[in-house]
């Protein structure tokens, strides 16, 4: 039965452990899931290599350069802000303009000269479209610098 | 050519593994040696694994779990009946492309493209 050194399981600690950091932002237990399957792999791939002579450190070394790098579990995921993509954070920017400008105008009834709504309205569209800008390959990038202009668009007609 | 190539390889990931498995139940590091062997596929772990998760959670693959005598238990996966199906409408529909394509290709009178030829 293969047996694995403390240096050598050191070193796929430190493996699993840098792709662990890429996969930021992904569900625990997907995460969790991943993790475990690529120690399974590791293991098997050094069976296949070392049979029943124990694994050592360059053994798991030449299995590790035969896999991906860490940072290749990150390619194609999109970076999450407090669990949001940039781009959905882009929509929903643009989508709460219209929905603030309506609450302060009710609030500020009567306060015709007030111009904090139409400012917190101009803010949120030009972060969204700040935003979607930044994320423009994302789906809701585009949806949000589209949506930001025709709000924005739209208010600059009605506005008397 | 690379972009091109990059995108059909995309697009084919989720088909490639479902009929990697479609032969019968197998485990994580023989199936990647498997879709590693095909090079134009370019497959390799950081594809490979996250997409058996997320076909497992779409329903599509089963695991079961087996432990080892030295290391992490083993993970055999396998298609459900929702993996076979949507394996046979792919294979179907791959059918149907590949000759529509070979249609365009012969340029549909019988006649090779000047690169056929």
């Amino acid at each position: 039965m293969m047996r694995t050194d403390d240096q050598a399981i050191a070193k796929i600690e430190t493996y699993l452990k840098n792709v662990a950091a890429q996969l930021e932002g992904m569900p625990e237990s997907r995460c969790r899931d991943l993790l475990r399957q690529l120690e399974s792999h590791i293991h098997e791939a050094l069976e296949a290599r070392v049979g029943d002579r124990d694994a050592q450190v360059p053994d798991v070394e030449a299995v590790l350069a035969d896999m991906d790098p860490p940072e290749a579990f990150r390619r194609g995921r999109r970076r999450r802000y407090w669990g949001l993509s940039l781009g959905q954070w882009a929509l929903a920017c643009s989508l709460s303009g219209p929905v603030l400008l309506v609450l302060l105008l009710l609030v500020h009834r009567g306060q015709s000269h007030d111009a904090t709504p139409i400012l917190v309205f101009w803010s949120t569209q030009a972060a969204a479209l700040i935003l979607g800008i930044l994320s423009w390959r994302e789906r809701h990038g585009k949806a949000a610098v589209f949506t930001s202009i025709a709000l924005a668009l739209i208010s600059v007609l009605l506005c008397p | 050519m690379k972009s091109w190539v990059t995108q059909l390889r995309k697009g084919l990931l989720e088909y490639c593994v479902l009929s990697a498995i479609a032969h019968g139940e197998t485990y994580g590091y023989a199936l990647v040696q498997r879709l590693k062997g095909v090079e134009p596929l370019a497959l390799t772990e950081s594809t490979v694994y996250p997409i058996l998760n997320r076909l497992r959670e779409d329903g599509c693959v089963k695991v079961r779990d087996v432990p080892s005598g030295n290391g992490p238990p083993r993970r055999y996966f396998s298609l459900t009946s929702l993996g076979r199906n949507r394996v046979t409408e792919m294979n179907a529909y791959w059918d149907e492309l590949c000759e529509a394509i070979a249609g365009i290709r012969r340029n549909d009178d019988g006649s090779k493209n000047d690169e056929d030829r």
